[in-house]
């Protein structure tokens, strides 16, 4: 009886392993830094997220090489001067949705909020968004945006192009995910 | 017995605990990265760069060389003497860029087509390999000529660029160049085919800043080798600046003892040695347009 329970809390634990996971791959995250004087809205298509349905815990993490720019040169500074792709390559967020257990199933679309650490160029920040998840079929949508300030993760803009980069950056994040 | 299942409970426990912190390894994926900005801009200094502008960018690249710093406080260190290339170079594609330009020395207009081969990274590979090939045509050559023509006019360049970025700040190149000339002008003792083996490199001081250099030796005059540092028929061109890049230019400062600014001039026609101070400071200025 006693190795009965224990397999199942063995196969229990194996399950949970691999089911109750939701994920995708090739998510959506636009960044708008515009002003009057520069249209800066990269697009990163290649963004991965994972979603624990057991628990609402979430995580992101995306490539920042692969923010998509409209001009190769301002792709370059991104990653050369700004962000330093080559020390920090990827941002992530880790954190949970809250009140994961009053999250209806069956409705088709509802407000939720993410808490957790957003980490940019090697910095953490603790972060507090909302966003709308939508049950699907088979997939969960998830849509979020929300803003960040450029010197809370040390990022350094010169002078001489300070007035054309926000510094305050809007986020928006797209995301389809289906069972793993 | 009570132990082992303990232990076993606890194994569960922490596979099950571990699942949730680590919900990002995950998603954690390596794929290949492709090496980007080896270099600030399509020249290290007087040499061509693996770098190339975009599709549908253009480059337009606008150079000075000054006289040499010997010829004194009467020509203002050789301010007073200017040498001007304006050059334009079109994105057809990521990897191919055509290129237009005129030099002002020997009034040579010239024809380039600069292609990447392969990109460092891409499959893992060490190294970026581009090709660069360029013709000159002289406005002014063929005065000292016997036989009035045309085809003396010309002469080409075809040059293997190879680069590795070694870190984020330290990128190198090597660059074999064969050059031929339809005809030689008498005021240079070369032969129709030149042999160089150009040398580059990068250092990043800051994100804007880098330090360059460059070295061409001659190595080969067609048919015989030519030591790179006891050869007396040839001088071999150094060069030595820094890149400093705002917004939308990079600025290159730098002395070299060169003073043509294509490829042909630079490598095999270079008249003056920096140990006599026949040196000369110059600029490159880059602005790339958008025409998506």
């Amino acid at each position: 009886m006693k190795h009965f329970f224990l397999s199942l809390f063995i196969l229990k634990s194996i399950f949970s392993f691999s089911q109750d996971k939701y994920i995708s791959r090739n998510g959506q995250v636009q960044l708008n830094a515009s002003t009057p004087l520069e249209t800066i809205n990269p697009v990163n298509n290649h963004v991965s997220c994972i979603l624990d349905t057991e628990n609402g815990n979430i995580a992101f993490q995306l490539k920042m090489i692969s923010f998509k720019f409209d001009k190769a040169l301002m792709e370059e500074h991104f990653n050369e001067k700004y962000v330093e792709s080559e020390k920090f390559p990827k941002s992530t967020f880790v954190g949970k949705i809250l009140d994961w257990e009053k999250v209806d199933w069956d409705k088709e679309e509802q407000n939720v909020q993410a808490t957790g650490t957003l980490t940019i160029h090697g910095l953490d920040k603790e972060i507090v968004v909302s966003g709308i998840i939508r049950m699907l079929q088979k997939n969960i949508n998830l849509v979020s945006e929300f803003y960040i300030n450029i010197s809370d993760f040390d990022i350094k803009i010169p002078k001489i192009v300070r007035d054309k980069i926000s510094e305050k950056v809007e986020i928006y994040v797209d995301i389809n995910l289906h069972p793993k | 017995m009570k132990k082992f299942l303990l232990l076993l409970c606890s194994i569960c426990v922490s596979i099950s605990t571990y699942c949730q912190s680590s919900l990002l390894d995950l998603i954690d994926s390596e794929e290949e990265n492709l090496t980007y900005a080896t270099f600030k801009t399509t020249k290290i200094i007087n040499l061509q760069s693996v770098e190339q502008p975009a599709e549908k960018e253009l480059d337009f690249i606008v150079s000075h060389r000054f006289g040499t710093i010997n010829s004194g406080i009467e020509n203002l260190y050789g301010l007073d003497y200017g040498n001007i290339r304006m050059s334009f170079n079109y994105g057809l594609k990521d990897y191919i860029t055509l290129g237009l330009a005129r030099s002002s020395s020997q009034k040579v207009i010239d024809f380039s087509v600069k292609t990447k081969l392969i990109n460092q990274g891409k499959n893992n590979f060490p190294l970026t390999v581009s090709v660069y090939s360029s013709v000159f045509y002289d406005t002014l050559s063929s005065i000292f000529a016997e036989e009035d023509l045309s085809s003396n006019d010309f002469s080409y360049c075809y040059q293997l660029l190879i680069a590795r970025k070694m870190n984020s700040k330290l990128s190198i190149q090597i660059s074999p160049t064969l050059t031929h000339y339809n005809y030689v002008s008498p005021f240079f003792d070369l032969n129709d085919n030149m042999i160089a083996l150009g040398l580059g490199g990068r250092y990043k001081v800051n994100n804007s800043v880098s330090i360059n250099s460059e070295w061409i030796p001659i190595i080969s005059s067609g048919t015989n080798m030519i030591h790179p540092f006891e050869n007396k028929d040839y001088i071999n061109s150094f060069s030595l600046g820094c890149d400093i890049e705002t917004g939308g230019h990079v600025f290159q400062l730098f002395v070299s003892n060169s003073t043509s600014m294509f490829e042909r001039g630079f490598v095999n026609e270079t008249m003056e040695r920096w140990e006599n101070g026949g040196v000369h400071f110059g600029f490159n200025i880059s602005r790339v347009f958008n025409f998506k």
